[in-house]
């Protein structure tokens, strides 16, 4: 069971012959649709740290990530390390096909920006062959 | 001190899904993703993790 700002980990999942595991999403939305005909209850973004600075750099050129830099980062629990979700790329999934553990949860203040965030983007990138 | 009481906003998907869109797959997307290295005590489950907006004291 999970809700919109979890942080969800994908527990021994392998899709395409692509290991997700071990990779960190942001829930955001469990409202059930469907894409490409495929039904799906859960959307995600997933989260991404950074190698060093001049990674940082490179990847926040790119519009499509959304960083949750160090100056802003609260992480309890967490690597004391900032980060970046790709908001542009959706996760789609069917939670009856998914085995996943919450490990906690994004704030609010946090999420809403990156909800309105995602809203500016231009091309969304869909990725379900996790359906 | 965040508001705890402060809502979460709702995703419009059927807004979003009117954007340019392409389907990536898996392999493709998670090809520059370092997955987030989160503490010990949060990997064991035995606390959860937060990420905030604002820095706390």
């Amino acid at each position: 069971m999970c809700k919109i700002g979890d942080i969800i980990v994908v527990k021994n999942y392998k899709s395409q012959g692509v290991n997700i595991s071990k990779h960190s999403f942001v829930v955001l939305s469990t409202e059930q649709g469907k894409i490409q005909g495929l039904d799906f209850d859960l959307v995600c973004n997933v989260m991404s740290s950074f190698h060093s600075e001049e990674h940082r750099k490179q990847k926040m050129r790119y519009p499509g990530n959304f960083e949750y830099s160090a100056e802003q980062e609260n992480v309890h629990g967490g690597h004391g390390k900032a980060g970046f979700i790709k908001a542009e790329q959706f996760y789609y999934f069917d939670r009856n096909k998914l085995d996943f553990y919450v490990l906690g949860n994004v704030e609010p203040e946090l999420f809403n920006a990156l909800i309105a965030y995602i809203q500016t983007l231009d091309e969304i990138e869909h990725v379900v062959d996790n359906l | 001190m965040s508001n705890m009481a402060e809502k979460y906003n709702t995703l419009d998907l059927c807004a979003l899904m009117k954007k340019k869109s392409k389907v990536v797959s898996s392999g493709e997307a998670l090809k520059d993703v370092k997955p987030v290295e989160w503490g010990k005590e949060v990997t064991d489950r035995k606390r959860k993790v937060l990420v905030s907006k604002e820095k706390r004291g």
